[in-house]
């Protein structure tokens, strides 16, 4: 289980890193490689060119703008990202998250950009850019540009990048007064993949009903999931147990991945189980508007 | 404290054996479990707490070290145990009848779901 | 080996505090390179994609796969495997000592990735409590001890290690 042959550059800066997935032919970037190496190891992946992003210095900060945005370079480390007071403030649902992510070894090396490059399905961090309506930032040739992350999120593990473009930011709004956010997943073992997931952020109105709410699935469809359906039966509604069943009903309407380990029903059933768990903390966290 | 380790091993290995662990195939024969992501061996978050009790040190009078070998003993029960327990605890109506014990099986056999 | 730097590179990196160099094809994981070009076999290959944590060393203090890196990405940088955590030939490092006191090991193949993964954490959560050393290891599969062994020497190296820190 060894890489087969590829060529190796490490450029110093982003424009040659550009320039070299420009000027390369079949030339991947390589992050964190939590996700690259195991593909590359089993042969799924087999690069020309890799280009190691690694020594870009200006890629791994996280800053929290004038307006409260939370802006995280790409290359920012998760295990960083999960104690980074200023993630803890802003996002809370990426700590919640990110304590399911992998391990902490592999947490010490994968990235948030690379998470959401590879766009696996089941996969927490893209899951929790749905869900916060996160922005994503692209450098390519041509400039930066930005992009939602719905429409990043193209179809499966296919992210809206050109072959020459490299993440470099995701930006997360700031979370509005009051907002309780839950991020809850199951999977066989602590730290294996999720089959289902699901992040919740309820927002509360002056008199504590749900002025709004962020709900989006994990490992049902082949990108996360935004349910409008449930958003919209919540709005105005009175946090409690009526409102979050009639929620999770909705997710009997889903159409969810097949694949030959794990039924679609049974996805169905769990985004059912989960979503109703997770508006239920989400309301508990919730404060004042 | 070697016993002792042996069977809290075997355990895990048998916990594995009951809950996690399984060589699944698709209808072609193809192995679909064929990486340690697929193949679910118990990391210590799926371990429960243990209480070992070695009732006796008798050592065999076969050999001059007098030993045994132990390592077989922690693992041989456990699948039966938990199969068991799962089976009470759903009525004791003989419906566990095959390892590993998933989740979804759980809810199967709780009728909550048709397969 | 061919001289294009795309291709293959002399690696030069500090390894165990000692500065260690060798030529290696880009494509060599990290792993292979401590273990074959290095010949520091301490580090053990159980899956070589990312699950088992038997690869485990340190990356300038950060516990990392050695299979999920390249040896070239260890250039220039600090990396401690299993074979340096003894502070000396005549004694073994307090995680070690704990480690053969409570059984914590027995064929011993997981036993580099939990001292280097246990390194990182005990520098971080000095005074752990049980919950996090089992939250610590769980990136690590021990298919011979259950575990506890592992938690009950960590603990004890910990208090060994406040005390001669004090």
């Amino acid at each position: 289980m060894k890489p087969p042959p590829f060529a190796y550059h490490d450029p110093r800066t982003l424009d040659e890193a550009i320039a070299l997935l420009a000027g390369l032919p079949n030339a991947r970037p390589l992050a964190g490689g939590q996700s690259m190496m195991p593909m590359l190891n089993m042969r799924f992946a087999q690069p020309d060119h890799l280009v190691d992003l690694n020594r870009i210095t200006g890629l791994e900060t996280v800053e929290v703008e004038p307006d409260g945005t939370l802006a995280i370079g790409a290359m920012a480390r998760q295990r960083d990202l999960e104690r980074h007071p200023a993630v803890a403030r802003g996002c809370p649902m990426m700590v919640e998250a990110l304590g399911q992510v992998g391990h902490r070894q592999t947490r010490n090396r994968g990235t948030i950009g690379g998470s959401l490059c590879h766009l696996d399905p089941a996969a927490e961090l893209p899951l929790v850019a749905a869900a916060s309506d996160a922005v994503v930032v692209a450098a390519g040739p041509k400039g930066r540009r930005e992009a939602t992350f719905a429409d990043f999120a193209r179809g499966f593990m296919t992210p809206g990048l050109d072959p020459d473009e490299v993440l470099v930011a995701v930006r997360l709004p700031a979370l509005p007064a009051g907002a309780g956010c839950c991020f809850l997943e199951f999977a066989r073992r602590h730290g294996d993949f999720a089959i289902v997931a699901v992040a919740v952020t309820l927002v509360p109105d002056a008199a504590g009903r749900i002025a709004l709410a962020r709900i989006a699935l994990g490992g049902v469809g082949p990108v996360p999931l935004r349910l409008p359906e449930a958003e919209a039966a919540l709005r105005g509604a009175a946090p409690g147990a009526e409102a979050f069943g009639q929620a999770a009903a909705t997710t009997r309407h889903l159409d969810p991945l097949e694949d030959a380990l794990v039924p679609a029903w049974y996805r169905r059933h769990l985004a059912g189980v989960l979503l109703g768990r997770a508006l239920a903390t989400a309301a508990g966290r919730m404060g004042r508007a | 404290m070697m016993v002792e380790g042996q069977i809290a091993g075997g355990f895990a290995q048998g916990l594995g054996g009951a809950l996690y662990e399984e060589f699944r195939y698709d209808e072609r024969g193809q192995p679909l479990c064929t990486t340690l992501a697929d193949y679910l061996i118990p990391t210590i978050a799926e371990m429960p707490p243990l209480d070992i009790l070695v009732t006796e040190d008798a050592p065999s009078p076969l050999n001059p070290l007098g030993v045994k070998g132990a390592g077989e003993g922690g693992t041989n029960a456990v699948g039966a145990a938990i199969a068991s327990a799962v089976d009470d605890a759903l009525g004791g109506r003989g419906l566990v009848t095959r390892l590993p014990i998933t989740p979804r099986e759980v809810l199967r056999m709780l009728g909550e779901i048709e397969e | 080996m061919s001289d294009d730097r795309s291709l293959s590179r002399e690696v030069t990196c500090t390894v165990n505090g000692v500065k260690r160099a060798a030529t290696v094809s880009v494509r060599r994981t990290l792993a292979d390179f401590l273990r074959h070009d290095l010949g520091l076999t301490g580090t053990h290959l159980g899956c070589e994609h990312g699950v088992c944590g038997a690869c485990t060393v340190l990356v300038d203090g950060r516990a990392v796969r050695g299979c999920l890196m390249l040896a070239v990405q260890a250039e220039d940088r600090a990396v401690t495997t299993v074979e340096g955590l003894a502070p000396d030939a005549a004694s073994l490092h307090p995680l070690q000592a704990a480690f053969a006191r409570h059984h914590a090991l027995q064929c011993g193949f997981c036993t580099p990735g939990m001292l280097t993964t246990l390194v990182e954490f005990l520098a971080e959560v000095p005074e752990p409590t049980p919950a996090q050393v089992r939250e610590a290891i769980s990136g690590n599969l021990c298919r011979c001890t259950g575990y506890e062994p592992i938690v009950t020497a960590t603990l004890e190296a910990a208090a060994a290690m406040r005390r001669q820190a004090a």
